[in-house]
C-alpha cells in the first residue's frame, strides 16, 4: 500500500495493543421461522483497532448483514458481548444505543436506505438531529459535505432523481457527517458498478486513514475493498475464519 | 432545542403528506366547528330542544263550547249592527263561552302547570269579500304558553313578530296572506279599524289556529266595538303549558276541575311519546354532536396511525441512523398537535365568522359570540386532547415495529 506503515498491524505485531474500538465475543444469533430454528451466527469473535480496515467476506445468506446490525446495535444478539470502547453496548438502554450509534458509528447500508420522500440534503441532515446546532448550521454542514462529494447542485433532489452512484454518495455523506470513529459498511458496492465502487472507496479509505477510524466492510465477492483490507475474514457457518492478516495479504 | 427540531421535522412531514394532513386537520376543524355551532346556534341547544318539545305537546288549549240549539250565540252579540250568526267568540270553529281571569289564575297556580295565559278568539266578518275571519288575541308577555299552541317566533316567514305594546300591528297566516295578496307592511281593515301587517307567519295546524293574530289588548279593544254588551277583558280560551310531558295528564285534570265538565281540552301532541321524546329531544343535539365529535376524533386517530404505517420505512431508517424513540415520539406528537391547532383554529375561525355573519344578535346568548369563553376553550382543547390520544396511538404503532425487521423489508 502507498501509505506504507499501518499502525494497527505494527502495534498488533509488537503486542503493545491499543484498546480496540470494538470487541465482539461469542456472538450467537438465531431466527425462528415457522417453528424451524435458523442458526445464523454461532460464536463470532472480532476485535477491531483504531485505524484498521476489516473486510469480512461471506456468501449470500451467511449472516453478514445480521452481524453488522448487531454490531451497530440495531439488532440484539441472543448471547455474547459487544464492547464499544470498553462499554458493553447491549447493556445500554434503547435511547443510549441510538445516541451512541448516531454519534460514533457511520452506517452504510447494502441498499443505501435513503428516505425516499426526503431530499438529499434532508437525508444527510437527519443524522444531525438534536446536537445543539442551529438549523442554518446543520443545513450548511450537510451542504458542505455533499458539495465535497460533488453533489453541491443536487441538494434538493429526491433519491429517485439521483443516479445510483449519487445516491450512494448521499448515503456516504450521511454516514460521515458526524465524524464517526467506526464505519460499518454492509456490501457498500453491492449495487454499483466497479467505477462507482472505486469512487466510494476513494472517499472512505482516506477518511479512515486520516481520522484513524476503523471500518468493517462486508462483501460477498472479490470486491476491491479486499485490496485495502488490513485484516480479512471469511464468515462461514456462523463463525469468522481469519483468512489473512495484512502481511499475508501483501505477500499474496 | 429538541422541541424545535421536533416541530421543524413535524412541519416538514405535514407539508410532505398533504392529503393525509388535510384529512387530519379537517377532522379536527369539524370537531371545533361543531362545538361552536352547537353552543351558539339560535338560542342554543336547550332552546332548540324546547322548540321541538312545543310541537310534541306538553301543552294544551282549553275552552268551553257554548251549547245552544240555534247554533250560535244570541245573547252576546249585537243583533242590530252585525249578523250574529257570523260574528262572535269561537274556539275550534264553534261558539264558545267566556273564561274568567280568576279561572285562568287558578289554572296557572296548579302545581302541574308551567304557565297559563288567556287567549281570545273572535270571528269577524271579512272586510273584503264574503265570509269570516278568525282573529286570535295573544298575551304576548307569555311566550311559553302561546308558542306551542298558537304561533311561535320561529314561524315568521316575512316581517317581524309583534311585541307586547303593539296595538295597531297584526300578523296574518301565510295561506290568508296569499288569498288576499297581503305582504308585510300592507294595511288590513278589521271592523272599522286599520292595522299594519307586521309579519306573515306559518304555524302548523294547532288548536289555537286563527287567520289573523294580534296582541290580546288590541283584540279586546276591537271586540268591544263589535258587542252589544260591554265585556271587561274577555277571553274565551286558555293556553296551558304543562310542567312537562310527565305532568300533562294531571294538568289536564286540573284544567277540567277549574273550567267544569263541559270544557274541552285540546292537546294535540300525545303525552306518552312526549315523555319519551322529551328525554331525547332535550339532549338530542348534544348527543348527536358528541357522537359526531367522537367519530371525527377516531377518524383523526385512524388517519394518523395509518400515516405511521405508510412511513414505516422512514421511521425505520431514522431509527437506524440513530434517532431515539424519544425524538420519533416528539416528532409524531408535534405533528399531531400541529394538526389539532391548525385544524381547530380553522374550524373556530370559520364557524365563528359564519355565526357572526348569519345569526342575528338576538338569537345569541348574553354577551354575544365572545360571551362564552368556555366554548372557545373547549373548541380548542377538545381537538388538542384528541391529538394527544391520536399522537400516542401513532407512537404505539411506530414503536411496535422493530428497526431490524423494517430494514429487512426495504
Ligand atoms: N428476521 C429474520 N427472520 C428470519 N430469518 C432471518 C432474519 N434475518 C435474517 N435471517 C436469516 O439470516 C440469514 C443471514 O441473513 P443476512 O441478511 O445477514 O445474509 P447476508 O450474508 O447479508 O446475505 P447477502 O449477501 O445476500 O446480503 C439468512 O438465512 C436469513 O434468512
Ligand atoms: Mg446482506
Amino acid at each position: 500500500m502507498k501509505d506504507g506503515i499501518n499502525m494497527a498491524s505494527i502495534e498488533k505485531n509488537n503486542m503493545i495493543k491499543p484498546k480496540p474500538v470494538i470487541r465482539c465475543s461469542k456472538i450467537y444469533k438465531s431466527f425462528r421461522v415457522r417453528g424451524r430454528r435458523i442458526d445464523v451466527l454461532k460464536g463470532v469473535d472480532l476485535e477491531v483497532y483504531p485505524g484498521e480496515i476489516v473486510v469480512i467476506k461471506g456468501r449470500s445468506g451467511e449472516g453478514k448483514s445480521v452481524l453488522q446490525w448487531i454490531i451497530s446495535g440495531i439488532d440484539t444478539p441472543d448471547s455474547g458481548e459487544i464492547l464499544f470502547e470498553d462499554v458493553p453496548v447491549h447493556h445500554l438502554s434503547n435511547e443510549e444505543i441510538s445516541i451512541f450509534r448516531r454519534q460514533k458509528i457511520g452506517l452504510v447500508f447494502q441498499n443505501f436506505n435513503l428516505i425516499p420522500s426526503w431530499t438529499a440534503l434532508e437525508n444527510v441532515e437527519s443524522a444531525l438531529l438534536n446536537n445543539n446546532m442551529s438549523e442554518e448550521e446543520k443545513r450548511s454542514r450537510a451542504a458542505e459535505i455533499l458539495s465535497g462529494m460533488e453533489l453541491g447542485d443536487r441538494l434538493d433532489n429526491l433519491p429517485r432523481e439521483l443516479s445510483i452512484g449519487q445516491q450512494q454518495r448521499v448515503a456516504l455523506a450521511r454516514a460521515l457527517i458526524n465524524d464517526p470513529g467506526l464505519i460499518l459498511a454492509d456490501e457498500p458496492t453491492g449495487s454499483v458498478d466497479d467505477v462507482t465502487a472505486r469512487d466510494m472507496l476513494a472517499i472512505l479509505i482516506p477518511y479512515i486513514r486520516k481520522r484513524k477510524g476503523a471500518m468493517i466492510v462486508t462483501t460477498h465477492g472479490s470486491f476491491q475493498a479486499v485490496n485495502h483490507a488490513d485484516t480479512l475474514y471469511l464468515l462461514k457457518d456462523g463463525i469468522l475464519i481469519p483468512e489473512k492478516g495484512r502481511q499475508d495479504y501483501q505477500s499474496y | 432545542m429538541i422541541y424545535r427540531d421536533a416541530i421543524r421535522y413535524a412541519w416538514r412531514g405535514i407539508k410532505r403528506r398533504q392529503q393525509l394532513s388535510a384529512g387530519a386537520m379537517l377532522s379536527y376543524s369539524l370537531v371545533s366547528a361543531i362545538i361552536v355551532a352547537v353552543s351558539f346556534l339560535p338560542g342554543g341547544t336547550r332552546d332548540a330542544a324546547r322548540n321541538i318539545l312545543w310541537d310534541i305537546g306538553a301543552h294544551s288549549v282549553a275552552y268551553i263550547p257554548r251549547l245552544t240549539l240555534e247554533g250560535c250565540c244570541i245573547q252576546t252579540y249585537s243583533t242590530e249592527r252585525y249578523d250574529p250568526a257570523r260574528e262572535g267568540f269561537v274556539a275550534n270553529n264553534a261558539p264558545s263561552n267566556l273564561i274568567f281571569d280568576e279561572q285562568i289564575e287558578m289554572i296557572r297556580r296548579s302545581p302541574n302547570v308551567a304557565d297559563a295565559s288567556p287567549y281570545l278568539m273572535f270571528r269577524i266578518r271579512a272586510s273584503t269579500g264574503q265570509g269570516e275571519w278568525v282573529l286570535g288575541g295573544i298575551d304576548l308577555t307569555r311566550p311559553v304558553a302561546y308558542s306551542a299552541t298558537v304561533v311561535a317566533e320561529s314561524q315568521v316567514v316575512e316581517g317581524e313578530f309583534i311585541i307586547p305594546g303593539d296595538m295597531e300591528r297584526v300578523m296574518v297566516e301565510l295561506e290568508f296572506a296569499g288569498r288576499y295578496s297581503l305582504e308585510a307592511g300592507s294595511m288590513l281593515r278589521l271592523g272599522d279599524r286599520y292595522y299594519e301587517i307586521a309579519a306573515i307567519v306559518n304555524p302548523p295546524l294547532r288548536p289555537g289556529k286563527a287567520n289573523i293574530y294580534m296582541s290580546l289588548p288590541a283584540l279586546r279593544e276591537l271586540v268591544v266595538t263589535r258587542l252589544d254588551e260591554y265585556r271587561e277583558d274577555p277571553a274565551n280560551a286558555v293556553l296551558v303549558e304543562s310542567l312537562g310531558a310527565r305532568y300533562h295528564e294531571a294538568a289536564k285534570a286540573d284544567i277540567a276541575a277549574v273550567l267544569g265538565q263541559t270544557s274541552r281540552i285540546s292537546s294535540f301532541g300525545c303525552s306518552v311519546p312526549g315523555i319519551t321524546a322529551m328525554g331525547i329531544t332535550e339532549n338530542a343535539a348534544w348527543i348527536i354532536s358528541v357522537i359526531v365529535i367522537i367519530c371525527m376524533l377516531l377518524m383523526a386517530v385512524k388517519i394518523q396511525t395509518s400515516s405511521v404505517i405508510l412511513r414505516q420505512v422512514e421511521i425505520g431508517i431514522l431509527m437506524a441512523v440513530g434517532w431515539t424513540r424519544g425524538s420519533i415520539l416528539r416528532q409524531l406528537m408535534a405533528e399531531s398537535f400541529l394538526y389539532a391547532l391548525i385544524g381547530a383554529s380553522a374550524g373556530i375561525l370559520l364557524s365563528g365568522s359564519l355565526i357572526l355573519l348569519f345569526v342575528p344578535a338576538e338569537f345569541m346568548p348574553a354577551g354575544g359570540i365572545f360571551g362564552r369563553p368556555v366554548v372557545w376553550a373547549a373548541a380548542l382543547l377538545i381537538p388538542v386532547c384528541g391529538a394527544t390520544v391520536a399522537g400516542m396511538a401513532a407512537c404505539l404503532k411506530a414503536f411496535g415495529m422493530r428497526t431490524a425487521e423494517i430494514l429487512r423489508t426495504i
